[in-house]
């Protein structure tokens, strides 16, 4: 492959071009999508299955064995996940698991095994857990009532399944941005990874419903720093593309995104962070890019919205939440300013955490968490729900789960997972260069990394910091670090992004023991608070 | 073959595979390779049961069981490797294609390797399995763990934790006549108690291989005491403070060291703790990094904190002093970096346990020595801010008090913390016996320790 072909390739935005850029391949990305009449199902390689290749026989026959044994409430799980790096792993796992309810008591058993001998056994086992958890007791669980979905099918629309990508095409992308940013300038150190997910999930559950969906995930890291910049641990002057982070997207994310083109700025940015400024410890009028908002939105409100983790489910695991009195505080607790509405979704197209049913098989509403300020919801599982029975009941909404559950595979336990969240934007047309054009003397930050303490109550955060002298951009600065509160952070926002400046950003984060970890999208706006501390991380005491 | 088992191989009982089953296994990948070349093969298979409470009830339980396999496979010094879970021969056919497939695509490697021979680079053979840990229990446990809750439910308190053990194989298996295999198991418990209105916080936790050894009545009752001595905290102006450490604080800091900083190659970049600044190239190998009386140190056959005494590769982890009496003995390096810069056949792998040397000082004595300080449970959120300097940030958690005049006085509300665990270890006044810590990953031995001028810089309040 020469380099030519390469820079052909890279400067390519359409996917039909892109497909044939490279001649030679056995593999060529094939659209997904546009092909009405048959079911876009991925089909997986049934291993070891010989008897009944439909994977949803295996789910059901695990339900009803669970029911058999005296499960009040049984769901069985089985996923199949692909996952590449490429150039760095690659691997392809089953598991199979089944949950049961007794008497109030949850049992788990999962194994990677898929035979009929090993659903009943499963099943048994979980009862026999359940059993074993209850100790004579009973516990009441409300899982309230959804609707049935009787071999249900669905599969993320994408336009390029990664894995009929050949490895070769995917290698051919990084190694053309590494050529092509390393010769761009000298001292340019390039990085540049991808990470592709493909998830055939089958669900079954002793009410009757099941179903199988395929869901796909997708992010890429492409950026720049100069070589003599590195200082592990703080944040290097380095620059990576902000449109890559994961999205339930295929392939297109990469080839559509214009990688080649951005180049340049890459570079220019990275070039003019090597100038960055010490930082001027003090107050600033700050304005956030859509990115540094994401962040904030997804370890403050998201984290501390969680219903286990405001009840204490997690105090010993991801830790618990300052909105630790749900009942007191739904419908009354000013969280935010009034500008602020939050709201969640399984749904946006893009989205990380989007799907047709939850791992309850829960088809996911789009719910307000924040309206105008006040604290309206919680994010629930159907066993949570229950739990938020007298709020529902008060404020006259109905009794149902959010469909928040999920769970990285089979392998692990279904509990409450952040859904896609989105920060509402404002009414005005207020955009990140307006807010920075209104501020005399502040701060940009374009992107955050935060860390919080285990309430999501006090944060610090690193990010990518400039300069705002007399409504302009200036120069970047090094060593500031942004030391808030939660509650202040949120009700001192003075100005949000408008109509049109949302942007969805995908982010991780784990929790449970054994821990578990998630992604889920999150759209959100730039924003303007006033007065915030910027502190000098590295300053000792 | 000299050394491979101390002692029999234990009953699977279908949990997780024997040593006999992780060979068949490879034989059968074998047969599906192409191309010659040579295949190694890398198997962590466990059978894990765990349990979790909280607000003082059994919330849910998990029984799993998985094999997870790396198949790498080398032609002509060109590897490739994928990885699975599925046993069936379709799975594991498609894994060994995707394998070879990036084989095409690599390059020849020069620093390609034999793999460690067995008669000649023999492991360690510590005891790592007991059959009580993993006995088929879960009423037992489930009774353990409401024996748990008890304290912190007649206190009116909340507690919530979890409770796992797990019985696993974990074998490297390669063409040459690599194979290795160890079988362990393992047992861990934490708990947090919280005060329903979210005023204190407490915890306790800790890891083992042989179940007999956790002293689960102890930590309920730790936690349970900590989370009602710290209600209520005050707030107290940060700044630098004597800090008397509990072992596990210690290990929080010194974790990021021995993760991070133990490298030789990265070392001799100029990167890091141990990289010395005087001469680039070279790392501060025979100097003296910390206080005296610091010995960092790991070995496989430690009784109290023994591990699986080869790494992914099949590289047997040798006992090590990385620090011996504050001057630093080595830096950990792979078989081809032994092969290239020192000239010799061996690597020196860091397997993440580690053993801090202490002192005979108790806790006690620590804060009966302490004019005013601040006596630490443990860190959390710790991030490393510089590399080089090791300086890192965190808050304190679960238990946090001020001494005044030898006494402890108050719970106080929590730090966040600015500060070097070099520093630390260099401003040392008091070491206590080291103990047994909660770290699942890799096991370590700590000591609790008192030090100077530990730099505080912010107020945290959350609980």
């Amino acid at each position: 492959m020469t380099l030519l072909t390469r820079r052909h390739f890279l400067h390519t935005t359409s996917l039909a071009v892109a497909a044939t850029a490279i001649p030679g391949r056995s593999a060529r990305a094939t659209p997904m999508v546009g092909a009405p009449g048959t079911p876009m199902v991925y089909v997986p390689p049934v291993a070891g299955v010989s008897v009944q290749p439909d994977l949803r026989l295996l789910a059901e026959r695990a339900a009803e064995a669970a029911r058999h044994a005296g499960a009040a409430y049984a769901d069985a799980r089985l996923t199949l996940t692909r996952q590449q790096s490429p150039g760095q792993s690659d691997s392809e796992a089953c598991a199979f698991g089944v949950r049961v309810l007794v008497d109030g008591y949850w049992g788990f058993l999962a194994s990677a095994v898929w035979t009929p001998d090993e659903a009943v056994r499963l099943a048994r086992g979980a009862v026999a857990q359940a059993n074993a958890h209850r100790r004579g007791k009973s516990r009441p669980v409300d899982l309230g009532a959804i609707s049935i979905v009787h071999r249900g099918e669905w599969v993320m629309p994408v336009k390029y399944d990664p894995f009929d990508v050949s490895i070769e095409e995917k290698l051919d992308v990084i190694n053309a941005f590494s050529d092509l940013a390393s010769t761009a300038r000298v001292g340019i150190l390039p990085q540049a990874g991808m990470n592709f997910m493909r998830q055939y999930r089958v669900f079954a559950s002793s009410e009757g419903s099941s179903w199988a969906q395929t869901t796909y995930r997708s992010s890429a890291q492409f950026g720049v720093r100069y070589r003599d910049e590195y200082h592990a641990g703080l944040p290097a002057a380095g620059f990576a593309l902000d449109f890559l982070s994961p999205a339930g997207c295929g392939w297109e994310l990469v080839i559509a995104s214009g990688i080649a083109a951005a180049i340049p700025q890459l570079i220019d940015e990275a070039e003019q962070a090597r100038h960055r400024v010490p930082v001027d410890v003090g107050r600033y009028d700050i304005v956030f890019g859509a990115e540094a908002m994401a962040t904030l939105v997804d370890q403050t409100l998201g984290a501390a919205t969680e219903l286990d983790r405001a009840l204490g489910y997690e105090a010993n695991a991801s830790g618990t939440s300052y909105l630790d009195d749900p009942l007191a505080m739904l419908g009354t607790e000013r969280v935010t300013s009034p500008r602020i509405s939050l709201s969640a979704n399984r749904s946006v197209v893009g989205g990380a955490a989007t799907v047709r049913w939850d791992d309850e098989g829960v088809v996911p509403d789009e719910f307000p968490i924040i309206a105008n300020g006040v604290l309206v919801d919680y994010q629930t599982t159907r066993e949570q729900a229950a739990w938020l029975a007298p709020y529902y009941q008060k404020a006259g909404h109905p009794l149902r789960s959010h469909g928040c559950a999920a769970a990285g595979s089979a392998l692990d336990l279904t509990m409450q997972h952040s859904p896609n969240l989105a920060l509402h934007p404002g009414s005005e047309p207020v955009t990140f260069e307006s807010l920075v054009a209104g501020t005399e003397k502040g701060i940009a930050i374009y992107d955050i990394n935060v860390g919080m303490d285990q309430q999501q109550l006090n944060g610090l955060g690193w990010g990518t910091m400039r300069e705002i002298v007399h409504g302009k951009l200036g120069r970047y600065i090094r060593g500031g670090a942004l030391a808030f509160r939660t509650p202040e952070l949120w009700k001192n926002v003075v100005a949000l992004g408008g109509p049109g400046t949302e942007r969805l950003f995908g982010l991780s984060r784990g929790k449970g023991q054994p821990s578990q970890g998630t992604t889920h999208s999150v759209s959100a706006v730039p924003a303007k608070i006033p007065q915030l501390g910027i502190i000098d991380a590295t300053r000792k005491a | 073959m000299i050394g491979l088992t101390a002692y029999a191989d234990p009953d699977t009982d279908g949990r997780f595979l024997s040593r006999a089953q992780c060979q068949a296994l490879v034989d059968r990948i074998v047969t599906m390779t192409t191309g010659g070349g040579k295949t190694r093969v890398w198997i962590d298979s466990s059978w894990t049961d765990n349990l979790r409470w909280a607000r003082n009830e059994i919330a849910t339980g998990g029984d799993t069981r998985q094999s997870n396999l790396e198949i790498l496979r080398t032609i002509r010094g060109a590897s490739g490797n994928a990885a699975t879970n599925a046993l069936t021969d379709q799975m594991l056919s498609a894994c060994v294609a995707r394998a070879e497939h990036l084989v095409l695509l690599g390059q020849e490697n020069p620093d390609n390797y034999p793999d460690p021979r067995p008669e000649i680079h023999p492991t360690a053979t510590p005891s790592l399995w007991f059959d009580r840990t993993v006995t088929d229990d879960e009423p037992g446990r489930a009774a353990l763990i409401d024996r748990m809750i008890e304290p912190a439910a007649a206190a009116g308190v909340l507690s919530a934790g979890y409770f796992q053990v797990a019985a696993s194989g974990r074998a490297v298996i390669a063409t040459d006549g690599l194979l290795r295999y160890y079988p362990y198991t393992t047992v861990q418990c934490s708990l947090t108690v919280r005060d329903p209105k979210g005023r204190g916080s407490g915890w306790a936790g800790v890891d083992w291989n042989d179940v007999v050894r956790i002293d689960a009545a102890r930590l309920a009752q730790a936690a349970l005491d900590k989370c009602l001595r710290s209600r209520n905290p005050v707030a107290v102006e940060p700044g630098r403070f004597t800090a008397v450490l509990e072992p596990q604080a210690v290990c929080d800091l010194v974790s990021v060291i021995v993760d991070r900083a133990l490298e030789r190659y990265v070392a001799e970049q100029g990167l890091g703790p141990f990289a010395d600044p005087m001469r680039p190239g070279y790392s501060r190998i025979g100097q003296r990094v910390v206080d005296p009386r610091i010995t960092l140190s790991a070995d496989p056959m430690d009784p109290d904190c023994g591990f699986v005494p080869f790494d992914g590769a099949g590289e047997p982890y040798l006992p090590i002093n990385w620090i011996d009496n504050g001057v630093l003995r080595a830096l950990s390096y792979d078989r081809s970096y032994g092969l290239r810069q020192l000239s010799i056949d061996a690597a020196l792998p860091n397997s993440g346990a580690f053993r801090l040397s202490g002192g005979t000082s108790t806790l006690d004595e620590m804060i009966a020595a302490t004019t005013r300080g601040v006596l630490v449970t443990r860190f959390n959120n710790i991030r490393l801010l510089d590399f080089n300097s090791m300086l890192m940030n965190g808050n304190t958690r679960d238990g946090f008090w001020l001494i005044e005049r030898g006494k402890i006085t108050k719970a106080i509300k929590n730090f966040r913390f600015t500060e070097s665990p070099m520093f630390m270890l260099n401003n040392l006044e008091m070491l206590g016996m080291p103990q047994r810590v909660f770290r699942p990953d890799a096991p370590a031995v700590v000591p609790p320790l008192m030090a100077r001028d530990f730099s505080f810089t912010g107020l945290v309040d959350a609980v």
